[in-house]
């Protein structure tokens, strides 16, 4: 078998499964877990060779069919697998298979297994046509396409309320970023005439720079330069994926989805895609260099604003899920300074701790029957050993302790972004130190601590989980330890940089005294609500903001456009219509009288009439 | 005697009118019916005195129409009649208030 059809292959089986599973799925309920396990796995090992030689340089494009062709401009369905696609590859499939194999066990009670794991497999298949496209709308397929497997995925329980609001609420907050990464896929498109990646970079490396420098005139005004406009509406669509400041708001709520979810689509893979597409128009950004100072801006606001945020929360996932968007931040501070290879490596590794962390945390609320508040546990240590000694390797990961996975990404980053902006680069340090102090909060308030605080029935019946549930956190405590050590930046063309003493010294002591500090700290405190801590958890009451701002005044206009436009306005008018027509039908009611002989004068007076009408 | 052709076509005007008279004021359906006949017949003689005439801008050949509409209304006897027959086994009577469903 060739390289080419092992591509297809790839997306082929994990198709294959959420069809399977969607239409038969019913008759071998047990199996489903089984089924969709099997078909990540086998597109992991089909595609694991093409991918190890695309890591070593041999790039590999393989065209399906034509999409559409239009005067000037063709696009394939077609799919290259080079380093950076390479390194999604092993990310989705690798931690992703994982997760298929975890859910196993974490859905078994569930009796609509069968669509959830048609879903998840609907979710592998789009990641792929992702990270795999070869050309701008290829991607924008698979961008859409994971976010409809999102959807679906938080909306999964959609029996209960809040699910159905939070899959809701993704997905039109996606929408406000997705139109305007639509409109900057067409501007690029128009721009260069070409949807390719490689003939977008060949464009960029041949045109004349004044002509990009050249500012677009609107309405008579000039603007920005075309590829600035250009970076940053395809970075607002990267917001809403991926969960930067503004569009950030729908990733704490998106936690309502089962936790394996959360782990897959909100922590490992999808929510990165903005990242990788910024990392993967490299060219356009390139030369964007104004969006790109906005983009460092925000970055940095959601990485240190985010981790406050995951500081105040109480509820496991939450934490979780304000870490995710802050270290989003991080990576999107890594492209925005033009280093794609940190930020790819830091995705990756965070990939793998955070996804760690979240099936910890799933196996905390399978062990606890749906506990997650960490006021109500404590000393979970010695009731499940197993998932406190992989959580806490993550929680390690993510402070960025010493020779663990964040260390290495985290650090890589920090120094990337120091060599443009030495300030963004300190509260970044900063944003890392909280990092630490909230993860080590979550451990000890969750797992030590001196006092335990389950409530008797809970207590009684907590129990560690089982081994499909254990061996996925072990094999990614493992993947924690180790992916760090892979040569991920070098792979991307970016040189590791060596860096002096003090950086090293900071960025290695800071995180452990701040565990440190922070463990000594919260040993015998349970969290408060005080007014700070509930503003602060609340994300900044930036939900309440939009809720004033956004949804009241588009519910005032909704009601508006029911009440008095359609009601009184155009259902008036229509109904006058009606009114008026019976009304005159009922005067003429009279000249129907039945009698023949009345019908016989009509007829004379009509010919009478016509005869007139000639004659005059 | 000649008859002038004018005199002839007011005759047939005047036998119009009181065909015409009698389709709208009369309640028996055959006398209707038979009102009918004498419109047609003033057309006729309409046509045949047009034929006579000589100051016409185009000539008119009358005769042959006329001939057609005898032709017509006999068909248009035998076919009325017999709705009249069918009508009256309907509604036992052939006044024209007592046919009147057309409002229904």
């Amino acid at each position: 078998m060739n390289a080419s059809s092992a591509m297809l292959l790839v997306l082929a089986f994990p198709i294959a499964g959420a069809l399977l599973n969607a239409f038969f799925g019913r008759r071998f309920a047990a199996g489903s877990g089984w089924l969709a396990t099997g078909c990540a796995a086998a597109a992991l090992a089909t595609g694991a060779p093409a991918a190890l030689h695309a890591l070593r340089g041999t790039e590999l494009s393989v065209k399906a069919w034509t999409f559409f062709a239009t005067e000037g401009l063709s696009v394939d369905v077609a799919f290259r697998l080079d380093r950076l696609s390479a390194v999604m590859f092993f990310v989705v499939l690798g931690v992703g298979t994982l997760i298929h194999l975890y859910s196993i066990e974490y859905m078994a009670e569930d009796r609509s297994r069968p669509r959830f794991f048609a879903y998840l497999n609907m979710f592998i298949a789009f990641m792929l046509v992702l990270v795999l496209a070869d050309n701008l709308f290829m991607l924008f397929v698979g961008w859409e396409g994971v976010g409809l497997a999102s959807y679906c995925l938080i909306g999964f329980w959609y029996e209960r309320p809040e699910p159905r609001k939070a899959a809701v609420k993704a997905f039109i907050t996606n929408r406000i970023g997705d139109a305007a990464f639509l409109l900057g896929l067409l501007f690029l498109a128009l721009l260069t005439g070409t949807a390719s990646f490689p003939d977008i970079g060949r464009f960029f490396a041949q045109s004349d720079p004044d002509f990009l420098r050249a500012p677009v005139s609107f309405f008579g005004r000039d603007l920005v330069s075309m590829p600035n406009l250009i970076a940053l509406l395809l970075f607002l669509g990267a917001c809403g994926k991926s969960a930067q400041f503004p569009l950030h708001v729908w990733l704490p709520d998106a936690m309502e989805g089962p936790t394996p979810v959360s782990a897959l689509i909100h922590a490992a893979t999808m929510v990165t895609a903005g990242v990788y597409m910024v990392a993967r128009l490299d060219p356009v950004f390139v030369r964007a260099e104004a969006t790109r100072e906005l983009m460092l801006g925000i970055a940095v606001l959601t990485a240190c604003g985010a981790a406050v945020a995951a500081w105040a929360q109480v509820d496991l996932k939450r934490i979780l899920a304000y870490s995710t968007i802050s270290q989003l931040g991080y990576m999107m501070a890594a492209v925005a300074v033009g280093s794609r290879g940190t930020a790819i490596f830091h995705l990756a590794t965070h990939a793998v701790f955070k996804a760690l962390l979240f099936l910890g945390a799933g196996s905390v609320m399978h062990a606890l029957h749906g506990e997650l508040d960490i006021r109500r546990m404590g000393r979970l240590a010695k009731r499940i050993p197993g998932t406190t000694a992989t959580f806490i390797i993550g929680a390690a990961g993510l402070s960025g302790v010493a020779f663990t996975a964040g260390f290495y990404s985290k650090d890589a980053i920090l120094v990337s972004v120091g060599d443009h902006h030495p300030f963004a680069a300190a509260l970044l340090f900063l944003g890392a130190l909280v990092t630490a102090i909230y993860s080590t909060r979550m451990v000890v308030v969750a797992f030590f601590g001196a006092s335990d605080r389950l409530d008797h029935h809970t207590a009684e019946r907590c129990h560690e989980s089982g081994a499909i549930i254990l061996m996925p956190l072990i094999l990614l405590a493992i993947g924690t330890l180790v992916v760090g050590h892979l040569p991920i930046p070098g792979l991307l063309g970016e040189e590791m940089k060596e860096h002096g003493g003090w950086i090293v010294a900071a960025s290695t002591f800071g995180p452990i005294l701040a565990i440190i500090a922070a463990a000594f700290f919260y040993w015998k405190r349970v969290p408060e609500d005080s007014a700070v801590a509930l503003f602060v958890r609340s994300g900044f009451g930036l939900d309440a903001l939009y809720e004033r701002l956004v949804l009241e005044p588009v519910r005032a206009l909704a009601r508006w456009t029911t009440v008095i436009l359609d009601r009184t306005g155009i259902d008036s008018v229509a109904h006058g219509l009606a009114a008026a027509t019976a009304a005159l039908g009922d005067s003429m009611r009279v000249f129907q009288t039945g009698n023949l002989g009345h019908y016989l004068g009509y007829l004379v007076l009509g010919v009478v009439v016509l005869i007139w009408a000639v004659l005059k | 005697m000649i008859v002038n052709a004018y005199s002839v076509e007011a005759l047939a005007a005047a036998l119009f009118c009181i065909g015409l008279a009698g389709v709208l004021i009369r309640r028996n359906l055959i006398v209707v019916f038979v009102s009918v006949e004498l419109m047609l017949n003033a057309v006729n003689l309409n046509l045949v005195a047009l034929t006579r005439r000589a100051d016409l801008l185009v000539p008119v050949e009358g005769d042959a129409v006329a001939l057609f509409v005898i032709l017509l209304a006999a068909c248009e006897v035998a076919v009325g009649l017999g709705i009249l027959v069918a009508l009256y086994r309907r509604f036992g009577s052939v006044a024209i208030e007592d046919v009147g469903r057309l409002k229904e």
